[in-house]
């Protein structure tokens, strides 16, 4: 797969799962915390 | 008093001993009822009545109680019921313990019952009144009032109250942010989230999410880990629902739907994005979640916006006038902690501190973001400006314009020091060009539309810390520093050598000066005070120095008592060049003859220039020309 350079089309059900994390959380969270935390879900 | 009542108004009924002896009874019950009211009822016992007459005349109680019948209308027959209370005889319970001589269980329960006290003996008795008032005239309620009284309440129990069963109220649901020291400030927000509630459910519902209890607040890897894990996995097809749970489940199933932004949902269909680099997924994140309502983004951190806490008006104004009142920008920690009262070791502390910079970025008006990704300031429009006021920003910004045409896209932050020597425009005005060099070191702007960040710049040879200013080029003016002329007037002199290095924090820098020995020269300096002019001044400095660059009067005798160039000159770089010929240079006939290096280090008195910038005027001026090496001429007379 060479889509490295293009961004990904985040479909509803990937925006509700962002929007869990944020709402489960207390203090702010980066975006590098949500980029993980999409990688590892996909990877599960 | 009693003795000139008239009672002969009253006529009694019967024959003539009747009426004597009605007449009597009614005295009696006067002198009974001497202090009573004339309605009030007056009570004696049948009983003694007949004893009383008995005694006078021998009249018997049949008589007595015809007399009574035959006036009717005064006097009236009443029975009243008296209960007391006598105590228990023991003599029952011995009666109880010598039948028994088989002593069962039944007989110990008794000897028990026994040894407990014994319950008082009801006697009811019932007592016949005659009645009457002082007026002669039957009482109209001559029932006593006796269903009140505190016997009756002592004796009789209450009945047991029967309660119905309530049925469960709904639970309004609270904004958590209600539940901070904060109020709602603008009913357009609360609309958004209601459409973001409703939008949750619409979502979750279309998706077939099954969403769960949120129940680690803290955010940390092992905190997503979790919710991630349970993601494909609905929560009702893991759990056998029995006949018990089966009543149970439509009202969870209620709860949820009423409340869907109080759970996470777990989806199983989050896109795959395995495929992509970190750099790709966090910009998909940032342009297509930072476009959601429900989300708050303030720079590279998020927070749901229903839980970023809001400040109300009065702490925006609060904010506002200590901004104003320290006369310089803050970073968002100060504000935390100097106006909200948060201590730094709170565990709201960090999401306060977001609620600080997301909710202050959206009162455009008042407050305007000049920080960096680790260090916020923010500032009022009403504060002075940072740096010199010999010349206005947006005119040096001018001066620098020739930096937007000449400095490529410069990646930030990609350096971890440069090197820079003053030049005497800069030193004068206590400034730093935002050239290529300090483009690669220097944080881009943390918003599209922020003009300025603050930085701090640390001198640990000076021991101090100072604020400076980054303007931010726009299309039409470069680039540049301000704040550094103190500094500047303090430690160093036109031509010294700078090294500026990044630190962990992208706000904040350490500047350091090549030092070197003591020594003092004249150099030029501008004198500003009355009418501006140029002049030589002897100069004691410890740094060392760049001689290309320094301006002393052993180099440019000519420039002192130079006034600087009227500003239509100025602006025209062309124009400044050929007058820097005529200060500096060798005159010869009508010409006037410089080096590049006299030239570079002289133009940058009026303006700043750079070697690009001064050779593409030296080529292109017809009435220059060059020798070939770097050796000009001017013809004034060309």
């Amino acid at each position: 797969m060479t889509q490295g350079s293009d961004q990904p089309q985040l479909n509803n059900e990937t925006i509700a799962f962002l929007l869990s994390i944020l709402r489960n959380a207390s203090s702010p969270v980066t975006t590098a915390d949500l980029v993980e935390a999409l990688k590892n879900s996909s990877a599960k | 008093m009693a003795a000139s009542q008239d009672t002969t108004g009253i006529t009694f009924a019967g024959t003539a001993k009747q009426q004597e002896q009605a007449a009597l009874l009614f005295n009696l019950f006067r002198a009974r009822g001497m202090f009573m009211a004339d309605d009030a009822a007056i009570r004696i016992p049948l009983d003694d009545l007949v004893t009383f007459f008995q005694q006078q005349d021998g009249t018997s109680a049949t008589e007595l109680q015809a007399v009574i019948d035959e006036n009717a209308a005064s006097f009236a027959m009443e029975t009243i019921e008296t209960v007391k209370y006598l105590p228990a005889e023991p003599a029952a319970t011995e009666a109880a313990s010598g039948e028994g001589e088989e002593l069962s269980a039944e007989a110990a329960d008794e000897d028990q019952a026994a040894s407990e006290p014994l319950a008082p003996i009801e006697v009811v008795s019932e007592t016949v009144y005659v009645v009457t008032t002082r007026s002669g005239k039957v009482p109209l309620n001559n029932t006593p009032v006796n269903n009140h009284t505190f016997e009756t309440r002592l004796m009789t129990p209450e009945p047991e109250v029967v309660r119905i069963a309530e049925p469960v109220r709904e639970r309004p649901r609270v904004d958590p942010s209600w539940a901070t020291y904060t109020i709602p400030d603008d009913f357009d927000l609360e609309g958004d989230e209601e459409y973001g509630d409703l939008a949750d459910t619409e979502l979750a519902e279309s998706a077939g999410i099954e969403p769960v209890e949120a129940v680690a607040p803290e955010l940390t890897g092992d905190a997503v880990e979790p919710v991630v894990e349970s993601a494909p996995e609905p929560v009702v097809e893991e759990e056998p629902v029995t006949a018990v749970e089966e009543a149970a489940v439509p009202a969870e199933e209620e709860a949820v739907a009423e409340a869907p932004a109080a759970a996470a949902p777990v989806a199983g269909g989050i896109l795959d994005v395995s495929g992509y680099s970190d750099e790709a997924i966090a910009a998909a994140i940032e342009s297509q979640l930072g476009a959601d309502v429900r989300a708050a983004v303030f720079g590279s951190q998020w927070m749901a916006e229903e839980r970023v806490a809001r400040l109300s008006r009065g702490d925006l104004r609060r904010i506002k006038d200590y901004i104003e009142e320290q006369e310089q920008p803050l970073p968002d920690t100060t504000l935390v902690q100097d106006i909200l009262n948060v201590r730094p070791n709170a565990v709201d502390f960090p999401a306060v501190q977001f609620a600080v910079n997301y909710r202050l970025s959206r009162e455009h008006r008042d407050f305007e973001f000049v920080g960096t990704n680790d260090q916020r300031f923010w500032n009022v429009s009403s504060a002075p400006p940072l740096g010199t006021t010999r010349r206005k920003p947006n005119e040096i910004g001018t001066d620098y314009r020739y930096l937007v045409e000449e400095v490529p896209n410069a990646t930030p932050r990609s350096v971890d020091a440069i090197d820079h020597v003053l030049t005497f425009y800069e030193f004068t005005l206590g400034l730093l060009p935002f050239d290529q060099d300090l483009q690669r070191l220097l944080p881009a702007p943390l918003h599209p539309d922020q003009k300025a960040a603050v930085l701090t710049f640390e001198f640990p040879q000076a021991y101090a810390t100072y604020l400076v200013e980054l303007r931010y080029p726009t299309p039409n003016r470069g680039g540049f520093l301000l704040g550094l002329d103190d500094f500047y007037a303090d430690n160093l002199v036109p031509g010294a050598m700078i090294s500026i290095s990044a630190t962990e924090n992208d706000g904040h820098y350490k500047v350091e000066f090549l030092p070197g020995e003591d020594q003092t020269a004249r150099l030029l300096e501008l004198d500003d005070r009355r009418s501006p002019r140029y002049l030589f001044r002897p100069t004691t400095f410890s740094c060392a120095v760049d001689d290309a660059w320094s301006i002393s009067e052993d180099r440019f005798p000519r420039f002192a008592s130079e006034k600087p160039l009227d500003d239509r000159i100025r602006r025209r770089p062309d124009a400044v060049v050929e007058a820097t010929f005529e200060r500096i240079g060798i005159q010869d006939g009508e010409s006037w003859i410089a080096t590049f290096d006299d030239l570079m280090a002289a133009v940058n008195v009026e303006r700043p220039f750079s070697e690009k910038l001064l050779r593409d005027i030296l080529e292109q001026t017809p009435e220059i020309t060059s020798d070939g090496s770097d050796t000009f001429t001017y013809a004034t007379g060309a």
